[in-house]
């Protein structure tokens, strides 16, 4: 009777070893998140994760995936021996990027029971151009009152407004330069507000870099409102 | 034989109890069957733009500039996180003479880039909205 328990149990412990995870292939990193603070100027900016098998057979890596476009990982090798460490870098295409930004990597090893290992990398540019509101709105039918946007530069550098222009030709608009280089005001006003109109003031600057080159200020007449537009 | 029968079936009910409760009680167990996510109230797809707006629409492609340039839906405008700004300066004129909506396409079920790009022409009175599964859909619905 007692072998026949033994061989149940046996059984039953078999039937659990074999549903669980594989525990013999294990990657663990330091850290899944990676923080990288870059200067407005930079083109690129990357980082590494550092990790390492600690299970008792090798690993392979078999996929990174990228949510991002501008998100890219390249790694020393593909396959680990357990004990091993190994590298995993993280390369970010900063282009237009700027402000906080997260973005995943997600790790799949050939183990079919580990699941995916979602890697975070943030970076942080500082803003250089900061203009508010996001867009002004006029209500269709309502007054064609003035409205300003205000234009701060916040980097080092100061950076002048070279030139203004419209998309539409039933605005107008007026650049007033508070502190040159550093803080402005554009004062758009509609001719009227008798049709749906979307538009932009265009402002071309005299930044070093691109992105800061042209900027756009929006704004619409909309028979409703999604934002006040208050000047 | 009769004992043979009973503690091989002692045996079988253990294994599946056991088996059972692992994928009961596992983090990591598999699901029996695809769920199909409901869409979002921003969310389309081929069959709703064809239904909806006779498949007139303007298509903006939201991945990176280079899988845009090696094939794109037809009529499609590149407008990505990676040159958004500098994108939208030039295509703006054309945005804001619109008359049918914008429908945002990028690479995959797990791309953030459609709803990044949704999210950042919102602030605009512009009709949006995302085609689910992306360029992916698209292919599918469209090889020979």
């Amino acid at each position: 009777m007692s072998i026949r328990l033994l061989s149940t149990l046996s059984a039953a412990l078999i039937a659990v070893t074999a549903a669980t995870p594989q525990a013999s292939a294990q990657l663990v990193f330091d850290s899944t998140r990676l923080e990288l603070n870059a200067a407005a100027a930079d083109e690129v900016i990357s980082g590494t994760f550092h990790f390492r098998n600690k299970g008792f057979a090798d690993e392979e890596i078999i996929e990174v995936e990228s949510t991002c476009g501008c998100l890219s990982a390249t790694m020393d090798k593909q396959t680990y021996a357990p004990g091993e460490e190994g590298r995993l870098r993280a390369v970010f295409k900063l282009t237009n990027f700027v402000g906080i930004h997260e973005k995943l990597l997600i790790v799949r090893t050939a183990n079919p029971k580990a699941p995916p290992i979602d890697l975070v990398v943030q970076i942080n540019v500082p803003e250089i151009f900061r203009s508010s509101p996001e867009i002004h709105e006029w209500t269709l039918e309502g007054e064609a009152d003035p409205r300003r946007f205000s234009v701060e530069i916040l980097g080092d550098a100061p950076i002048n407004i070279t030139d203004v222009s419209a998309t539409r030709t039933n605005v107008d608009f007026k650049l007033h330069t508070l502190e040159p280089g550093r803080r402005y005001e554009v004062e758009v006003t509609p001719h009227d507000t008798s049709r749906v109109t979307m538009g932009a003031i265009r402002l071309i600057t005299d930044s070093d870099i691109p992105k800061f080159q042209r900027m756009m200020l929006f704004f619409s007449i909309s028979p409703e409102t999604k934002k006040s537009g208050g000047s | 034989m009769l004992r043979l029968l009973i503690e091989s079936s002692i045996l079988l009910v253990a294994s599946a109890v056991a088996t059972l409760a692992t994928f009961w009680l596992h983090p990591y167990a598999p699901s029996l069957y695809v769920q199909m996510d409901p869409l979002r109230e921003d969310e389309v797809t081929l069959d709703i733009i064809e239904e909806r707006w006779g498949g007139n629409v303007q298509w903006v492609d939201a991945r990176i500039s280079e899988q845009f340039e090696t094939a794109h839906i037809p009529g499609a405008v590149s407008l990505n996180e990676q040159h958004y700004d500098e994108q939208l300066f030039d295509l703006f004129e054309t945005f804001q003479s619109l008359d049918r909506p914008i429908v945002i396409y990028c690479n995959s079920e797990a791309c953030k880039a459609s709803r990044t790009i949704a999210d950042k022409l919102g602030v605009l009175p512009l009709e949006i909205y995302i085609l689910k599964r992306g360029w992916p859909a698209w292919r599918k619905a469209n090889s020979p």
